[in-house]
């Protein structure tokens, strides 16, 4: 187990562990029942949501040009369902998972997936033991920063994140990256029951922060926002939810389901109403920056 | 059909009041969610409360499609009747 050795630049492991380590099972009653992934899907009209699931995955793998390769990182790494589709459906040979959450460790651990690393680990600990030939990032990024810190510090943070990222891919690699978004929204109304009961620690980046912190790393290939689907995904989760109502009142108590009935609702309100937007951003590393743009 | 409506709205404007402290008298079937000072926390409180009371799932995001008390209740009826 490797434990955190720097002080975190977003949300701490004690954060993240607040939230994912609540019970695998507790989350495995709602989420969908094959991927397990606890972010947005990629709908096509008529899919179920195990395929909308397993699109997201299938695009990430294809935009990173993860396919076939031979070391692959995710960073927020969940419960596996990338590091296993990537073994299992795209040829990796080797892949790398990074999470905050123990619980999640142990559950992909368990799975025992064929070339398959997982490590509790902050990226900012990370030494990879080769180079990567695709980093894919998918629902960790909104925990690269807390509502503690400046505008100025949160722009650090992140181009700490890029610069990592630069450093460990191979020439010409990719990084394929889905985070939630403010959109028509700031900080400033980031609900007190978000960062106190659900996510605390934790902020989310405005596209151009983005944009800003990769400049001159990473050249900018392609950027959907798919805030409706994230919408269509909270929903799947919220009918799973209520459905497992009696299971779920029974093993966490009452007071768990209401948090959660609550959160996955006011999510699916933002992502229709538009206060956040779902970014997936697809990254090019530029092999050899300008001098003037490194830093 | 009407008559349902109508019995949603008067569910509405009592919870409106109960919640708010609005006299019922100062709140009509046109009024907006958001004029009434509910917030996003509010709306997903009353819409399952109803939905509670329907028997119906009603997605809290609706409000935002019919945000007054005549189109939110008009819709209610109209959704599919899934039990909860």
């Amino acid at each position: 187990m490797t434990q955190s050795s720097s002080a975190a630049i977003g949300a701490s492991m004690e954060a993240i562990q607040s939230h994912y380590d609540l019970s695998n099972d507790f989350y495995h009653l709602w989420l969908d029942p094959v991927t397990k992934c606890y972010s947005a899907a990629l709908w096509e009209p008529g899919d179920t949501f195990v395929e909308a699931q397993l699109r997201k995955l299938d695009y990430h793998i294809e935009q990173s040009g993860a396919r076939n390769g031979a070391n692959v990182l995710d960073i927020g790494c969940g419960w596996g369902g990338t590091l296993k589709r990537l073994v299992q459906n795209h040829g990796v040979s080797h892949a790398v998972g990074l999470t905050l959450s123990d619980a999640q460790k142990n559950y992909v651990e368990q799975i025992d997936l064929p070339g398959v690393d997982v490590r509790l680990e902050n990226w900012q600990d990370h030494v990879p033991a080769a180079k990567y030939s695709a980093i894919i990032s998918i629902g960790a990024f909104e925990h690269f920063a807390n509502l503690e810190q400046t505008a100025e510090e949160k722009i650090f943070g992140y181009r700490q994140f890029f610069k990592r990222c630069h450093d460990w891919l191979e020439d010409g690699g990719k990084l394929s990256l889905q985070t939630i978004t403010y959109e028509n929204a700031t900080r400033e109304d980031f609900s007190p029951f978000f960062a106190k009961e659900i996510f605390p620690e934790s902020d989310l980046p405005r596209l151009y922060e983005i944009a800003q912190a990769c400049d001159g790393l990473f050249e900018i290939q392609c950027v959907r926002n798919d805030r409706e689907h994230y919408y269509l995904t909270q929903k799947a989760w919220w009918q799973g939810l209520k459905n497992n109502k009696q299971a779920i009142c029974t093993a966490y108590g009452t007071d768990i389901f209401q948090r959660y009935n609550t959160y996955l609702q006011m999510c699916m309100v933002g992502f229709k109403s538009g206060t956040m937007g779902l970014a997936r951003l697809t990254l090019k590393r530029i092999d050899h920056p300008a001098a003037s743009l490194k830093n | 059909m009407k008559n349902d409506v109508a019995k949603v709205q008067e569910w509405l404007i009592d919870y409106i009041a109960d919640l708010t402290g609005v006299e019922k008298t100062h709140i009509s079937e046109q009024s907006q969610f958001s004029a009434l000072g509910l917030d996003s926390a509010a709306v997903i409180g009353m819409t399952g409360d109803l939905s509670d009371w329907l028997g119906k799932e009603i997605d809290p995001t609706i409000v935002y499609e019919y945000p007054t008390i005549e189109g939110l209740a008009q819709h209610a009826m109209d959704a599919e009747e899934i039990l909860v």
